[in-house]
């Protein structure tokens, strides 16, 4: 293919992308932006996918298979949960108008000026990796397409290197793309466009190489796949272990890739500085993944096409995309491919170079320039053109930097071992971040440490042995560690060896960068300013939905002041149409006033910030305000304010729900009052009843013999001894609910004492003897001579024996009528026996007749006897006393009642628990 | 579904994820052999990606798309 014939599709390729811009940058001026929705969000996120995942994956499946999925993988994992994690990065850099991940990070920690210098440094050495393989991946498919064979680059003299003119190329554009406004501050909506227009590109490029090789020289999945099985070191492919994957490495990888999804300079960007609304966040987080899946499907059948195809080798597995349609002779098809690669490059170099550069102005330019000059003179040389100047400058400088080392070392490596450096670079963000917003105690010391720590051991793990190998350094190194230490080799850190050198470093970077984080934070204190920022990080949704920002630092300075810096900094016109803004907003004219309050000077720096990064920002309003910093005690007054009141609503809560259970137990009490007063109710009901029935026929038969004057005398004889009869009975009646009343309601009077229980039965037996002769009964009694001792009241107890004794005469055999009372001791306790050989009592009414009330009526005796309180005292007395009364009866075999009381000993007699009450 | 419900839906699925994609998980489809023409492991990683993707589409979905 003509050299010439590339270059001017490329050309015309990248005019392209210009239209887009201009088209996006018009619609956005019209108010009618293109890219403020959640698919073009998600498809500039798709800037992820670079040359690596265009031409490394295929490589990288040709040599461990699936080993390429988990730097796809991992962002797919992360996605779900960026609807809390991204958002609230998004929320926190809105409000603070960050301007990169430096950024972020300096911010964080006080806008600390060092610390935002570190994190710079770290980003930009970590990436130029991962730039260089960009740079290589266009140059060997530019060699590839016009059918060089694919020299090295590193012994042509460099002005006749392609790869420097790609270089110088790409330089040119990104500094036409990234710096074409002259507001660094503003959003780069044609960038974003021209980014999803470019992802877009790449995936159907993906897509069409994937489809041709998988349906056009093969006949679909089964195809290949089958083919590929009968090769062994094909076959060797389709599981890990035998790709030689094992979970250690795995997990790093995933875990990398996850870190670098998020913390990538360039991911960043887009997806944090570049969002237009943090509510696309949801919808990404689905499509993101949804578009690593597409690009991924084809990749390992790409990979075994290739292999099979190329089986003596010669051909490089990460030119496989390429390579396979120009072998079979698919000339436009495999220009069409190159274009996708192309794309996949640049976007990725001009947004990372764009990030960078921002990054290295911000953090390590400015606060340089501004940190000893004297802003308050008028000077009508605005300097955000001399931003804009540094900034293009910075480009050329990453580069030619990426260049370099493309040039060094770049071209022995696959292009995503050296990728991976890259990503484990950037994971050493990974504990300054998270802990910067979830843990208010992180100190920028502690940030400092871990991300020098960590960053210090990956460049001796990884960049430095690449170094080694191209013999800048000495190799003796490798095998014998650094200074003759053997514990200081690369690859095999502290003596760990066995794994890869990315597992290797990763673990040993991020273990001892999140180590020294967390002790040197725990060591150290804060700023006022570092805990103001902490708070404000940690707590975005607070500030948020509250709007209660507290003033950090009392600070003075003059209006006129405020307005020369940022005409300076910003432009005439964007500051005077901010400060129009913030007229309005606060219903004041600033021209009336002399000194600036407050809220204009934190307005003012945070707006600068968007230009100039937080730490610049501050050291230049430092350079006007005079500055009265909040002592750390009333810093923690204010903190102690917004926490009280935290608190305060807490408590207030506590106490609702403390009231709520207040209300439920009075519900409860009251419920059982209500039952209560029921029963008492029915008890009433019920006592008058049984009253009622004996005075009733008092009543009838005194009336009777009133009215009868001549009645005969035996005729009065029967009816007086009826009215006998029931006026005994309405005596037993109301006794018995005296007693019940008095049992009931005041079991502390009863005396508990040790006493003989077979004493209690013998005098209650004695008492009844007479009357159960009267009434033709055999009474029993049997008992041993050894005392039962048991712990009661005598009274008591012997109620108990003569109410089931009255009861087994009541109901005993009327003409054969045997009572036995039982008394003994038995292993359980002191038991009492009440036997008779009456009608016995049906299982149905053996549950009833401890109840109140209870009355068996029997057919054959009529009318039942007694008050049916009987058997319910002696129940409550025997619980009373913590013993058990229970029966057992058949039908016409008589009934047996059997009290059991816990039986005293000597050793409890002090520890006797009291009765039941 | 309220904040704190998506929330804990949301990092339930990216710890199910976790699970998933890593070892010793893995390694159980990490055998030879086709299955209806492809490697077994490829079936597993693609299907349970797919999955995840749904289920995040699913609980992620705009609050006004919702039905309830």
């Amino acid at each position: 293919m003509q050299p010439i014939l590339i270059i001017s599709i490329s050309i015309g390729y990248v005019a392209l992308l210009f239209f887009i811009a201009w088209i996006a940058d018009k619609r956005e001026a019209a108010g009618k932006s293109i890219v403020k929705n959640p698919a073009i969000y998600a498809l500039s996120m798709a800037v992820y996918c670079t040359a690596w995942t265009f031409y490394g994956s295929v490589g990288r499946a040709a040599t461990t298979g699936l080993g390429f999925l988990p730097t796809y993988l991992g962002p797919a994992l992360l996605a779900p949960v960026w609807w809390l994690l991204l958002k609230k990065i998004i929320l926190i850099s809105k409000s603070q108008r960050i301007t990169s991940i430096a950024d972020f990070i300096s911010s964080r920690y006080g806008k600390s000026t060092f610390l935002g210098v570190i994190a710079t440094l770290v980003a930009v050495l970590g990436i130029i990796p991962y730039i260089s393989i960009q740079l290589k991946a266009i140059s060997s498919s530019f060699d590839l397409l016009v059918g060089q064979a694919t020299a090295s680059h590193a012994n042509v003299p460099f002005y006749l290197d392609t790869a420097l003119y790609i270089t110088i190329a790409l330089a040119a554009f990104t500094i036409l793309f990234g710096t074409r406004n002259l507001d660094p501050n503003e959003r780069h909506g044609g960038l974003v466009a021209a980014i999803a227009f470019e992802s877009l590109l790449k995936l159907v490029a993906f897509l069409a190489i994937g489809l041709f090789v998988t349906f056009g020289l093969y006949d679909g999945f089964g195809d290949i796949f089958s083919k590929g099985a009968a090769v062994p070191s094909i076959r060797a492919l389709f599981t890990l272990e035998s790709a030689g994957l094992n979970g250690w490495e795995w997990f790093w990888l995933l875990f990398l890739s996850m870190s670098a999804v998020m913390l990538l300079p360039r991911q960043f960007h887009v997806a944090v500085v570049e969002n237009t609304n943090a509510a696309h966040v949801s919808r990404a987080s689905w499509m993101f993944p949804l578009y690593l899946l597409l690009i991924n499907i084809f990749v390992l059948p790409i990979a075994v096409a290739g292999l099979m195809m190329f089986p003596e080798g010669g051909v490089e597995p990460d030119s496989y995309v390429l390579s396979i349609p120009l072998a079979a002779g698919y000339e436009t098809l495999a220009l069409f491919v190159a274009l996708g690669g192309f794309s996949a490059a640049t976007s990725m170099v001009i947004v990372a170079v764009i990030a960078l550069s921002i990054m290295i102005v911000n953090n390590l330019v400015l606060p340089g320039i501004v940190r000893n000059q004297d802003f308050r003179q008028d000077n009508p040389y605005s300097i955000s053109s001399s931003l804009l100047g540094i900034r293009r400058v910075c480009i050329i400088l990453v580069l030619l930097l990426a260049y370099a080392y493309f040039k060094a070392v770049g071209e022995q490596y696959s292009l995503v071992s050296v990728g991976l450096i890259s990503f484990t670079a950037i994971a050493q963000f990974v504990p300054a971040v998270l802990g910067g917003i979830y843990w208010k105690r992180a100190t920028k010391k502690g940030a400092i440490w871990g991300l020098s720590i960590g960053f210090l051991i990956w460049a001796f793990c990884l960049p430095f042995p690449t170094l080694v190998e191209t013999g800048l350094v000495n190799d003796r190194v490798m095998a014998e560690g650094l200074f003759g230490w053997g514990l200081l080799q690369p690859y095999a850190l502290f003596g760990l060896s066995g794994y890869s050198p990315v597992a290797n470093a990763a673990f040993w970077s991020l273990a001892l960068n999140t180590f020294a984080y967390i002790i040197v934070s725990l060591n150290t204190q804060q700023s006022p300013l570092e805990i103001s920022q902490a708070d404000l990080f940690v707590d975005i949704y607070k500030y948020r939905s509250g709007g209660n920002e507290y003033e950090v630092m009392r600070r003075r300075a003059r209006v006129r002041d405020i307005r020369i810096l940022m005409n300076r900094f910003l432009g005439v016109a964007r500051s005077q149409s901010l400060l129009t803004a913030y007229e309005n907003r606060n219903r004041v004219d600033l021209s009336r006033q002399q000194t600036a309050e407050a809220n204009l000077i934190n307005y003012a720096e945070t707006h600068l910030a968007g230009a100039i990064g937080a730490a610049s920002a501050k050291i230049i309003i430092g350079s006007i305000a005079k500055e009265d910093p909040i002592s750390l005690e009333e810093m923690f007054k204010v903190l102690e304010q917004t926490k009280e009141i935290v608190e305060y609503s807490k408590a207030l809560e506590k106490k609702s729900a403390e009231l709520e259970r207040t209300t439920l137990q009075l519900k409860q009490a009251n419920e059982q009052l209500k039952e209560l007063d029921r029963l008492k109710a029915d008890f009433i009901t019920t006592v008058t009843h049984e009253l009622r029935t004996p005075i009733t026929s008092i009543k009838a038969l005194s009336k009777i013999m009133l009215d009868n004057r001549n009645m005969p005398e035996e005729q009065r004889a029967e009816f007086l001894s009826i009215v006998v009869t029931e006026s005994e009975r309405l005596t037993r009646l109301i006794n018995q609910v005296l007693d019940l009343e008095k049992i009931q309601s005041q079991p502390e009077d009863l005396k508990l004492e040790p006493l003989d229980l077979a004493e209690v039965a013998r005098q209650a037996f004695n008492g009844l003897r007479q009357l159960m002769r009267d009434k033709g009964i055999v009474p029993e009694l049997i008992i041993k001579d050894a005392p039962v001792p048991v712990y009661g009241n005598f009274d008591r107890l012997t109620q108990v024996v003569v109410n089931l004794l009255s009861n087994a005469i009541k109901f005993a055999d009327d003409e054969k009528g045997q009572v036995h009372l039982r008394c003994y001791q038995g292993a359980k306790g002191g038991y009492i026996e009440v036997q008779d050989n009456g009608p016995g009592i049906s299982p149905r009414d053996q549950e009833l007749i401890f109840e109140k009330f209870t009355q068996i009526s029997d057919s054959d005796k009529g009318k039942p006897q007694g008050s049916g309180l009987g058997l319910f005292i002696t129940h409550t007395i025997v619980s009373q006393h913590r013993g058990r009364l229970s029966v057992e009866s058949e039908p016409a075999m008589g009934a047996t009642f059997k009290v059991t009381l816990p039986l005293y000993s000597e050793k409890q007699s002090n520890g006797v628990p009291p009765p039941e009450q | 579904m309220t904040t704190n419900d998506r929330s804990l839906k949301l990092i339930s699925i990216f710890l199910l994820g976790v699970m998933l994609f890593n070892f010793p998980l893995v390694s159980l489809f990490s055998r030879e052999g086709l299955l209806l023409g492809l490697p077994k492991l490829y079936w597993y990683f693609f299907v349970v990606w797919g999955g995840i993707i749904a289920l995040t589409a699913w609980v992620a979905r705009p609050a006004k798309a919702k039905k309830d």
